[in-house]
């Protein structure tokens, strides 16, 4: 462009560029200025050269720039904007959403939530099962002794594999060439991967000739070969050590696999000796096209017969791993149910006023999607605070609250949401019935001292002139007379743009 | 308590034109030549400290050309001024003559 006159045109286009920044309500006043600046000026410097009027023009356009980001980013046009974003729906679903992704990424990608909700990562989940004892009168689920481990590894017609395990949650110092972990480990027999299936992308997995006892042999989860060890494809020939102890790296398990815990980074050989003296759970491999209550009897009637126990108010319990791990989703669906079935009584006794008197069908489609997406988006974000950050139940034994009903996040969550419900409620009962926005100008209305130094009530408006909601603070029957006002057009004059610029300023 | 309006040297010198007669922006440029992505920004801050306010012009003024925006210091303005140029005292020196004939 040097030296080339440049046109008014041009300056012009600048400046329209320049004015997508000034916020819309000042827009064609700003324009307007500058336009005329523009043309002025052009006008008077037609005698002059215009290569250097065309220069300095040019230069001059540019500064809109600066001028149309003051008006964008002064302190009150700002507070105006983000006063006006925060009270579009659209606002608080952007917010309801950062909020679900920030426990995402606070979590490591909501591993638990997976655990629960996605198929269990094992060949033929259906037929893996544990193996445990239940009280007939109480249905309180014990471990069974693992010399009836033993007993079924033998003889046992009903299973294709049988394994023990041990496992306390309790936190291993894991160091393998300079680096170090702290992690869960879970003590486990040498056939509990046959049962499960596992091909491990880096090793092998425990097999019988492993050395026991003088040396431990451990497998890595993919999670902490990945993040811990930063995913060294020679972390097998490295020298390790778990809580001061040698130790061989024999492995990595596959990405997705877990047991019996997501937060397990370790498994370690145990050996019978170790084991027979531990609490013990019971993992096993049904034969295909066996049952559940089969395998139990069979189950039972081995024990019976090898060591004489009778099972008197007891029985031997067999339950699919895929079952189990589910429980807890069934337990927070169960409590959910159960809160929306109380607030639709609150809705439909008439306490909370959502009718939506004289509105279209859209917006009362929009209304109630509006309603659904954040009820949902709000009791998501409850359910993944609570799986991910609360302490987690034991989902397979030994563990004491194998029965979810017991644990606190059960009860954290059904507290949860009744408050988030009763939130989103109240939240939409202060929105307009059109736009959805939310309701502002609260002014009392009537005179106040009438009973109990209350108003009689408060009016809030539409920011963009839909409607008027009336609240009445002092009930006098037992339905709630909350009234929404639909405003016609003949309002639309007080809403306008520049009413609105005259009372933000 | 000092309750005046502290004002930057650039507000002050800008301040200082208009009261001077030059009372549009590209003038206000002309005489001062600071850029106009200062002078614009610092008359929007002026008028809204109430230290200055601006007009249309009217159509008989414009004839042929669009209507331009001049601006006018108030007497808040002038009272800021005053304070100012104390503040400043090379602001006399670099003041631009009184525009004659003008708005």
């Amino acid at each position: 462009m040097e030296g080339r006159p440049i046109t008014l045109s041009q300056c012009r286009m600048i400046l329209r560029v320049a004015s997508w920044i000034v916020p819309r309500r000042a827009r064609a006043e700003w324009l307007r200025e500058w336009d005329a600046e523009l043309a002025f000026a052009w006008q008077i410097s037609q005698t002059a050269d215009q290569s250097s009027v065309g220069k300095r023009l040019r230069w001059r356009c540019c500064g809109a720039f600066l001028d149309a980001a003051w008006y964008r980013c002064n302190r009150e046009d700002v507070r105006h904007t983000s006063k006006q974003w925060s009270e579009m729906p659209t606002f608080l679903l952007l917010a309801l959403l950062g909020v679900l992704l920030l426990f995402a990424a606070l979590s490591g990608d909501l591993p638990r939530m997976r655990s629960i909700l996605l198929s269990p990562p094992y060949s033929d989940p259906q037929r893996i099962v544990t193996i445990s004892r239940t009280e007939v009168i109480s249905s309180a689920e014990w471990v069974v002794p693992y010399s009836w481990v033993d007993i079924w590894r033998r003889q046992e017609p009903a299973l294709e594999g049988v394994a023990a395990y041990s496992w306390r949650p309790r936190g291993v110092a894991v160091m393998i060439g300079g680096r170090h972990a702290n992690v869960q480990s879970v003590q486990v027999e040498d056939g509990l991967f046959q049962v499960f299936r596992v091909k491990p992308p880096l090793g092998r997995t425990f097999q019988p000739s492993d050395p026991r006892g003088s040396r431990i042999c451990l497998l890595l989860s993919y999670e902490t070969w990945r993040r811990s060890f930063a995913g060294d494809a020679n972390i097998l020939q490295k020298k390790a050590t778990i809580d001061g102890q040698e130790a061989t790296i024999i492995g990595v398990l596959p990405a997705r696999f877990w047991f019996p815990s997501s937060n397990v980074g370790v498994w370690r050989l145990a050996d019978e000796k170790s084991l027979s003296g531990e609490v013990v759970g019971v993992i096993a491999r049904l034969r295909p096209r066996v049952s559940e209550r089969w395998a139990e009897w069979s189950l039972q009637r081995d024990v019976s017969n090898a060591t004489g126990e009778s099972f008197w108010g007891s029985s031997l319990q067999v339950w699919p791993v895929q079952e189990r791990i589910r429980q807890p989703l069934f337990s927070y669906v169960l409590a959910l149910c159960i809160t929306l079935l109380m607030m639709t009584l609150v809705i439909w006794s008439g306490r909370l006023n959502l009718r939506l008197p004289g509105t279209g069908t859209v917006a009362v489609c929009r209304w109630w999607s509006f309603f659904a997406i954040k009820s949902l988006l709000l009791l998501l974000i409850l359910l993944a605070a609570v799986v991910e950050f609360t302490p987690e139940p034991y989902v397979f034994p030994p563990g004491k609250a194998t029965f979810i009903v017991e644990s606190v996040s059960l009860w954290i969550f059904s507290a949860g949401c009744v408050f988030m419900l009763r939130w989103s409620l109240s939240d939409q009962q202060s929105r307009c019935r059109v736009c959805l926005r939310r309701l502002v100008l609260p002014a009392h209305i009537g005179r106040s001292g009438c009973l109990l130094l209350s108003w009689v009530g408060t009016e809030l408006a539409c920011p963009e002139g839909h409607g008027l909601l009336h609240i009445t603070e002092t009930d006098v029957c037992w339905r709630d007379p909350t009234q929404w006002t639909q405003l016609d057009r003949s309002w639309e004059s007080l809403f306008s743009e520049e009413s609105q610029s005259e009372v933000f300023g | 308590m000092d309750t005046s309006v502290k004002l930057s040297h650039t507000s002050a010198l800008i301040l200082q034109t208009i009261s001077h007669g030059y009372c549009y922006g590209f003038d206000i440029m002309d005489v001062t030549g600071l850029p106009s992505g200062t002078v614009y920004p610092a008359l929007r801050r002026l008028e809204r400290e109430r230290l200055i306010h601006s007009k249309w012009e009217s159509e008989a003024l414009a004839q042929e050309r669009p209507q331009r925006k001049y601006y006018r210091v108030t007497r808040l303005g002038n009272g800021a001024l005053v304070s100012a140029v104390k503040r400043y005292p090379l602001l006399e020196r670099l003041a631009p003559e009184t525009k004659t004939g003008g708005r």
